[in-house]
């Protein structure tokens, strides 16, 4: 029997669940998630007001191109 | 009036039109004046042991407040912090906003001994390493870099000022290799180790070792035989397992194996302390004295289990002094 490739294992696995239903894990999972969405990516960009990328003269440099 | 610059702190000297960035990413040109996007702006932050680095002969088991921003003017095949290094700052989801002040004030409110510049590549934010290593030296902290060394001898030298420690990464003693799988030059990295051991960096070097690519035995032998003429045999290797990633899944990871007959090898050519990571459990982690066998540092992955130097870094049996900083 030909092996069946990855990605078709997963989606067979998918709709086979999908089928019987979620399982009290699965909504448990869903809570958590939902609940902990509002903290999502606290901390994690950017402040406000704040410009970026940075404006900060580099060391290294001359202008013009290559000299050939 | 053409606006072109030209990028001089790496070996590839970008040249750069008005609007557009080096290949690094990050290094922009904005209207004639090179600009540092990434200034101040790390994307990673983690307080991580020194062993990590990884840096086996420079304050065991010390913690070290690490950061690194997009941006790497090396593209590896097989890099590890892709998302960090392939990136432009504008296209980080995490930006943190930490000026040099801000950035060791937070370090020493973390209890961490010093400053490490690593997970892409810190060349590409050089002012940024080299402000907050000056006020980090200024406070007390140290400075670690953790580099692929291709970077110009002016701009390295000038840097080195600031820094204590680096792990360079030396990926093969094979211009060819670099070219290939790096997309950069054996050499400008060769005269970079030096740089650092002329500049009283204390340096330990770290070759990843890829199945088929790099673990020829005559060209690891080479490479530690150049690496006891010039950089002493007293600089620590790091013989790093590989693992597939990135653009390079094709390729298994390092058998245990080839880990061992490159560490012999480097072993039998005069280097004293040779490791090997990625294996954690493997006694190629452990720090032995060169002289009498004599176990001096256990470890197992990033941890330090024992410890047996004494505070000036000299075996507990021979008393013979370890190279390395070891307070």
């Amino acid at each position: 029997m030909p092996e069946v490739p990855q990605q078709d294992r997963w989606s067979l696995e998918m709709k086979q669940k999908m089928r019987s239903g979620l399982s009290r894990r699965d909504v448990l999972a869903c809570l958590v998630g939902a609940l902990c969405l509002p903290f999502a990516g606290v901390g994690s960009s950017a402040p406000a007001g704040r410009r970026y990328p940075a404006d900060h003269e580099a060391a290294f440099y001359r202008r013009g191109g290559r000299v050939m | 009036m053409s606006l072109e610059i030209t990028c001089e702190l790496c070996p590839h000297h970008c040249v750069i039109p008005d609007g557009g960035a080096g290949d690094c990413r990050i290094r922009v040109n904005l209207g004639g004046r090179l600009v540092a996007t990434t200034y101040g702006r790390p994307s990673a932050i983690h307080i991580d042991p020194m062993e990590k680095k990884p840096l086996f002969h420079f304050l065991p088991g010390a913690p070290v407040f690490s950061i690194g921003t997009a941006g790497c003017n090396l593209h590896c095949l097989n890099c590890q912090n892709w998302q960090l290094s392939q990136k432009g700052g504008e296209e980080m989801e995490q930006v943190f906003d930490l000026e040099p002040e801000a950035l060791v004030k937070t370090a020493k409110a973390q209890d961490c001994v010093a400053l490490a510049y690593t997970y892409a590549e810190p060349v590409v934010f050089y002012e940024y390493v080299e402000d907050s290593g000056r006020v980090a030296r200024a406070q007390g902290l140290r400075n670690v870099f953790v580099t692929a060394a291709y970077i110009e001898r002016a701009p390295l030298k000038r840097l080195c000022r600031v820094l204590d420690a680096a792990n360079a990464d030396l990926k093969a003693f094979d211009d060819g290799f670099y070219r290939r799988v790096n997309a950069g030059r054996l050499k400008p990295v060769l005269d970079a180790l030096v740089t650092f051991k002329q500049e009283g960096v204390w340096l330990e070097v770290t070759n990843l070792l890829i199945p088929t690519l790099n673990d020829d035995l005559a060209r690891i032998r080479a490479m530690c035989q150049w690496m006891v003429r010039e950089l002493g045999p007293d600089t620590p290797l790091h013989f790093s397992r590989f693992h597939p990633m990135y653009r390079m899944r094709n390729l298994p990871p390092t058998p245990a194996e080839a880990l061992d007959r490159a560490r012999s090898e480097a072993l039998d050519t005069g280097l004293r302390y040779v490791y090997i990571g990625n294996l954690p459990g493997h006694e190629g982690e452990n720090t032995y004295c060169p002289h009498d066998g004599t176990l001096l540092i256990a470890r197992t992955g990033f941890w330090v289990m024992e410890n047996h130097l004494d505070e000036e870094g000299r075996c507990p049996k021979c008393r013979n002094k370890i190279a390395g900083v070891w307070k």
